[in-house]
């Protein structure tokens, strides 16, 4: 084996390190991509789900992430029991995330994995924060990011008055209009 | 600003005593904007300042330039038939997220522009009314309106959206096309 093609051989079988920014992102649809790295499922050498190559991704700002309008932090509700009678109990999303933020988007990959006993080791390389904060021994192996399905929008308090005035208007106001 | 009577005529300085104002019945502002028949349109003026000066009140409208001429954007030949309308003109598909397009539809206190104002043709004006909320209840813009509802004579006011903290939202735009034409046809 040649000395380029040894070192290519060594990167397929490798854990490589995703950082993912989960800032205004749903948790439900960007788990269908954090799992197919957690499987491995962008890899040419992935064949199955049986197969051992997923990778690692860590996931920031977990704190911030954003629920469909309307109700969904309302009517989105985790079911849990505790095996006495009686002991059954519904959490609504806003509930759950007052607990733990990290919480809705372990489950909603946890769901979207296949489920048997790969799940558990997959989910172990799956490491969230509420925050930016990652830990120092962390940071080293995080080689690249997965994109965000949506952009991050802006508020309109965040730009400043110059932006405001100089954007392009689609209409001008009549010549006699009471401003108010 | 609010509690002006309606029968003013602009373009002149009224001086009233406070005595005269609290006698006379208050109406709001917006009853100013609203169109009476007249052949002039002496009612129309851009700015109105009040001041007070001991007992008097003084009413004056000044003519001021707008600050959006310079920024007008250049529009093209409309390739539909919908003659006039900027976005259609323009092709644009707005979001919720355009904060800056949304902010031109709106006055000062966050209430939608008339149609006669703004030149939209009545598809777009409707669905400019869906993304300024969209873009309220998204946390995105502010606004002071208090929305009414009037059914059989009795109003109702929109209650708070709900007491516990604020968590991020994102809204689907698709869901205006629904609102708009009925639900979607599914097989």
């Amino acid at each position: 084996m040649s000395a380029t093609k040894r070192v290519q051989q060594w990167l397929t079988f490798t854990r490589q390190w995703w950082l993912f920014d989960a800032k205004w992102q749903d948790p439900y649809k960007s788990a269908t991509v954090i799992t197919k790295y957690l499987k491995g499922g962008h890899k040419p050498i992935f064949g199955g789900g049986h197969m051992d190559c997923g990778d690692h991704v860590v996931v920031i700002n977990s704190q911030d992430i954003a629920l469909r309008g309307g109700d969904e932090w309302y009517y989105r509700v985790y079911f849990h029991h505790t095996g006495y009678p009686g002991g059954a109990t519904w959490t609504k999303a806003w509930e759950l995330h007052k607990i733990d933020p990290t919480m809705i988007l372990w489950k909603a990959c946890y769901k979207e994995l296949d489920k048997n006993w790969s799940r558990r080791g997959r989910m172990l390389r799956l490491h969230i924060f509420k925050d930016e904060k990652i830990p120092v021994d962390i940071i080293p192996n995080i080689t690249d990011q997965i994109p965000q399905l949506r952009a991050v929008p802006k508020r309109l308090k965040d730009y400043s008055q110059e932006e405001i005035e100089k954007f392009p208007k689609l209409f001008d106001f009549p010549k006699e209009h009471v401003l108010d | 600003m609010a509690g002006i009577t309606s029968p003013l005529r602009f373009g002149l300085k009224h001086f009233v005593s406070k005595t005269a104002m609290s006698n006379l019945k208050l109406k709001p502002l917006s009853a100013l904007t609203q169109r009476s028949l007249s052949t002039t349109c002496a009612c129309y003026v851009k700015q109105i300042d009040v001041t007070e000066v001991g007992d008097q009140i003084v009413i004056e409208a000044k003519i001021v330039p707008s600050a959006r001429e310079k920024y007008i954007a250049k529009l093209p030949t409309d390739p539909t038939g919908c003659k006039g309308c900027p976005l259609c003109r323009l092709g644009l598909t707005v979001r919720h997220t355009d904060v800056l397009i949304i902010n031109q539809f709106i006055n000062s206190k966050g209430k939608q522009l008339p149609r006669e104002i703004t030149g939209l043709c009545m598809e777009q004006h409707k669905r400019m009314d869906y993304l300024i909320v969209m873009a309220e209840k998204a946390g995105l813009i502010d606004r002071d309106v208090v929305r009414k509802i009037e059914f059989k004579g009795l109003t109702y006011y929109e209650p708070e959206e709900w007491e516990e903290p604020n968590y991020r939202k994102y809204y689907d735009e698709t869901v205006i096309n629904e609102f708009l034409y009925g639900p979607r046809k599914r097989h």
